[in-house]
């Protein structure tokens, strides 16, 4: 009976072991077969509540430069940009603990990234090539490098613009890459680097972005690859060149050539290229003539960055057109289906595991898990694992764990559910921010609940399901007109303390009370574009080139003027003893102590150098824990950050169909904050305002027939009941709603905007 | 026999002649003091160069075609603060003609050649194409016609570049040919700067 229980015991662990039932490595760019696709199995198709567990971060120099994984140990390349050094990293795949750092001092200078390969590595070599096109072969276990091959100086390579973007071709005996200059492509020798064979290069075809692909056509072993000047395929037994389509491409050709079957390649890359696939046969002399399938424009599909994935006798990647829709391709070029008004991907890049397709939103580091199949976009859920823009780097997987990049940092996920994850946040801490819920229902939006880690001093109603309402116009406070207390040309600006509204535009502040009745107005030197009340009741007014100081009766007290860091002032908001300015001339927040001296610029360091503002507006908040929400309507997302300027979060996306992401060009255009926490936006072309909640989620859409259509950088304010004052900039008119299913919660902290009792 | 002109006549003919210049640029004035407050600029957002989103399409060009002057007052504008600074930049050459032997695009995207393309910086001679390169707007040769300003369009540009109506040449008609027949409603009446 006993040994019966141990018997049962063992096979309920091996069942449960079972549940993993394959790993892999990850030993050089597009994984063990080159194709992108994990053989491993028994991953997760549903994340935990947070998303996967955040198993370690470490922070990477800007680029796209991705991780090879063998033997539980992650290797990559960097650069610190301090010290001038390029490096190649060696971390334990388990814990990210760096065990050796290659170094070479090398000046490389920003230029869309710095650093863009993968290496390649087996059990005792780690073979890279650097930005500047110097081939290493180190150690794997210590680092120490073994040999080396400068390519300028050994076949007069040409380095290409944006520095090398190749990745190795690892093989039983040999690596592989290409070279321009004076051969096409070169075998070495693993151990020595000596030359096994060179493939000539008469046609001084230069050196591409592009990484050697092994392929086999008509029945022979081969590598392809390919050049600005087309695809060509040389033997893998002596280098012989085979054959060459000639088909120019432009600028830089990132993209691999994907051998299909059948003898066919498919090739795509970006500048207006477009794709092509070529069968590759041999005539009736025997040799090899590659041939035109079928060619796509632009117009009709491309990729410009990534490779597609060969799956089920179909293509998948992401293409370029409207904003990168992931997209499944059937061998004919054709599109089954695409991620139209579900998700865009920008640039971002692509990993097939276990019928699971990972795929990362270049625009705003988004993992999207989708079920592989050619029948539909088929979502199985998402997390916002990344930040910012330009996550291009390729994945990584093995042993069920995935190693992803952005543009600051490297993490890796557990997405095999190995790790139980007692908290939801580690994710989030890799971000700096704590998680407080996330929506677990599939679509096409992010709905994460974000908050700042001081989770005790955010307002208690955060979810949608605590503040669902619906709104109602129930005034308008009708401005226009040439008399005292109106505008006759423009509104610009809204805010509101205690029981009091204020509003500029033309030259002029002007005070009503909250059901509209004129209190006083006084004038201003310039036309206030922006208008904020600090605690002490001073009026401070935003103007071009300067700001207006006032006390409550519209004395004036003092007159801030920098033109450099005043070009437009559009919001002003007030953080413990700081004041924040909206300057849309250099697209950020500045940040003056209370006497007038500037501190710092916020919003300044990400990699567009600022705000994205088409619209020439930026506006914010600045919530009651001091921490300030930006509106970034270029990137259709509002964004958090501390009052000290560092990037704690952000939420929302584009999308033209679905109401909970930003549409048209560059929306929100202003947002202002309410009661119990809730964000409040508005949006042009269409006007319209929308309630979010802290995290994200979407609550309430409004005002859509209530607006003149041409209404553009509408400005709204919200008072202590969490009515909601908008401007209409064309119809010089305050429009109010009010919610009509507001809940019981309390009335928590008030913003220091927007709402001010 | 012809009459000579006496000095009567002489200096009746200038009073004439001033008093007609003055109505005239007394008109003038007026027409300028009534018309409408601002000045016409492009919404970026609208531009169809520069709208996110938007590939595979061509420039439209009209604001170089439809402008009343001889030379559209519209120019292309490099912000030189996102612009990348690329070796091979893709508003500056043309990228789909034939390539010379380094792989470099062998014609200019602008149908005037109004971008100059200088190296700027430290140069490595070991690594030429991986210079930086500036690119600045020669404003007496570009009419803005948005060729250079399409192909700065993310995600491969940075939109560095935009069209801008250059106050100075505007003349600022009251129905601007440009706003008439932009297909975006890009064109908007802004507020004059008041310092």
């Amino acid at each position: 009976m006993r040994s019966a229980t141990l018997g049962l015991l063992v096979l309920c662990s091996a069942v449960a072991l079972g549940a993993r039932t394959r790993a892999d490595d990850w030993p050089q760019f597009r994984g063990p077969n080159r194709d992108g696709i994990s053989r491993e199995t028994g991953l997760l198709h549903k994340w935990p509540a947070g998303g996967p567990k955040v198993l370690w971060t470490t922070d990477a120099c800007q680029g796209y430069a991705a991780a090879a994984i063998h033997s539980g140990r992650v290797y990559f390349e960097d650069y610190d940009r301090e010290a001038k050094e390029y490096l190649v990293r060696c971390l334990t795949l388990a814990d990210g603990k760096e065990l050796w750092r290659f170094k070479e001092s090398k000046t490389l200078r920003p230029n869309h990234g710095i650093t863009r390969a993968v290496p390649a590595v087996d059990d005792q070599h780690v073979f890279t090539l650097d930005p500047k096109c110097i081939f290493h072969c180190l150690d794997a276990k210590t680092g120490r490098e073994v040999w080396r091959k400068d390519l300028v100086e050994t076949y007069k390579t040409e380095i290409p613009p944006w520095y090398n973007g190749q990745c190795p071709l690892i093989e039983p005996d040999r690596v592989v890459i290409g070279v321009g200059g004076d051969a096409v492509l070169v075998a070495l020798d693993k151990a020595t680097g000596n030359e096994i064979w060179r493939t000539p290069n008469p046609e001084k075809w230069p050196l591409a972005h592009s990484s050697v692909m092994p392929a086999t056509l008509g029945g022979v072993k081969q590598y392809v690859w390919c050049t600005l000047f087309g695809p060509l395929g040389v033997r893998a037994e002596d280098g012989k060149l085979l054959w060459h389509h000639d088909r120019k491409f432009n600028v830089a050709v990132a993209t691999s050539p994907l051998p299909i079957g059948d003898d066919r390649v498919f090739m795509t890359a970006g500048y207006d290229a477009g794709s092509v696939m070529v069968r590759v046969a041999k005539d009736a002399g025997g040799e090899f003539k590659p041939q035109t399938v079928f060619e796509l424009t632009t117009e009709q599909w491309n990729s410009e960055v990534h490779t597609p994935i060969l799956f089920d006798q179909h293509m998948f990647a992401v293409g370029k057109k409207q904003r990168g829709l992931f997209t499944c391709l059937d061998l004919d070029g054709q599109a089954v289906w695409t991620s139209a008004d579900q998700a865009f991907f920008g640039l971002g890049s692509y990993l097939l595991a276990d019928g699971l397709f990972f795929v990362l939103e270049g625009d705003t580091g988004m993992l999207r898990l989708l079920d592989a199949n050619t029948t539909a976009y088929r979502e199985l859920d998402h997390a916002q694992l990344l930040a910012g823009d330009n996550v291009w780097g390729p994945m990584a997987l093995s042993n069920g764990k995935l190693v992803l990049r952005d543009m600051t940092k490297m993490i890796c996920i557990d997405v095999a559910g190995q790790t139980t994850s007692s908290s939801a946040s580690a994710w989030g801490e890799a971000l700096g921010i704590t998680v407080l819920r996330a929506a677990t229902t599939p679509g096409p939006t992010p709905r994460i609940v974000l908050c700042s880690a001081a989770e005790d001093r955010v307002p208690s109603a955060t979810t949608a399901d605590a503040l669902r309402m619906g709104y109602r116009k129930v005034r308008v406070i009708d401005a226009k007109g040439d008399g005292p207390g109106q505008f006759a040309d423009e509104l610009r600006g809204l805010a509101i303390r205690g029981d009091e509204l204020y509003a500029v535009g033309d030259s002029h502040v002007v005070v009503f009370s909250l059901e509209g009745k004129v209190q006083r107005t006084w004038k201003t030197e310039r036309p206030g574009t922006a208008v904020a009340v600090a605690p002490d009741g001073a009026v401070y007014v935003g103007e071009e080139g300067q700001i207006e100081i006032f006390e409550r009766d519209g004395k004036l007290r003092d007159t801030w003027r920098d033109a450099d860091r005043f070009g437009l002032v559009t919001a002003i908001g007030f953080a413990g003893d700081a004041v924040l300015i909206g300057d849309v001339g250099d697209r950020c927040i500045r940040r003056y102590d209370k006497s007038g001296k500037f501190q710092a610029n916020i919003g300044r360091d990400s990699h567009k150098r600022g705000f994205m503002l088409p619209n020439r507006h930026l506006d914010f908040v600045v919530d009651p824990n001091g921490l300030i929400l930006a509106a970034n309507p270029g990137q259709h997302r509002i964004e958090r950050y501390s009052s000290s300027g560092e990037l704690l979060g952000q939420f929302g996306q584009f999308s033209e169909t679905d109401p909970a992401g930003f549409p048209g060009c560059c929306n929100p255009t202003n947002l202002a904050l309410g009661p119990r926490g809730e964000i409040v936006v508005t949006e042009k072309a269409a006007p319209r305002v929308k309630v979010y909640t802290s995290g994200g989620e979407l609550l309430a859409v409004m005002g859509e027939a209530d607006f003149d259509p041409n209404c553009k950088n509408m400005d709204v304010a919200v008072d202590a009941r969490g009515r909601v004052y908008v401007a209409d900039t064309e119809r010089l008119q305050i429009v109010v709603f009010e919610a009509t299913t507001a809940t019981s919660h309390s009335v928590s902290a008030p913003a220091s905007r927007g709402s001010q009792p | 026999m012809s009459e000579q002109p006496t000095r009567r006549d002489v200096l009746g003919h200038a009073a004439r002649g001033a008093a007609l210049l003055g109505l005239g640029g007394l008109g003038a004035y007026l027409t300028r003091k009534g018309g409408p407050a601002g000045a016409w600029q492009i919404d970026t957002g609208l531009c169809i160069n520069t709208r996110l989103g938007l590939v595979g399409l061509d420039a439209c060009q009209l604001c170089a075609t439809t402008c009343v002057l001889p030379l559209s007052a519209v120019r292309a504008v490099n912000d030189h603060a996102k612009c990348g600074r690329c070796y091979i930049c893709p508003a500056y050459f043309d990228v789909k003609s034939a390539l010379d032997e380094h792989g470099l695009p062998s014609g200019k995207l602008c149908p005037r050649d109004a971008i100059v393309r200088k190296p700027i910086g430290d140069i490595d001679p070991r690594d030429p194409a991986n210079n930086y390169s500036e690119y600045v707007i020669d404003e007496l040769r570009c009419n803005g016609c948005g060729l250079c300003v399409l192909a700065c369009k993310e995600p491969a540009g940075l939109t560095s570049l935009r069209l801008e109506v250059r106050y100075n040449l505007c003349t600022n008609c009251n129905r601007c040919s440009i706003a008439q027949a932009c297909p975006k409603n890009a064109y908007e009446r802004r507020p004059a700067r008041t310092t």
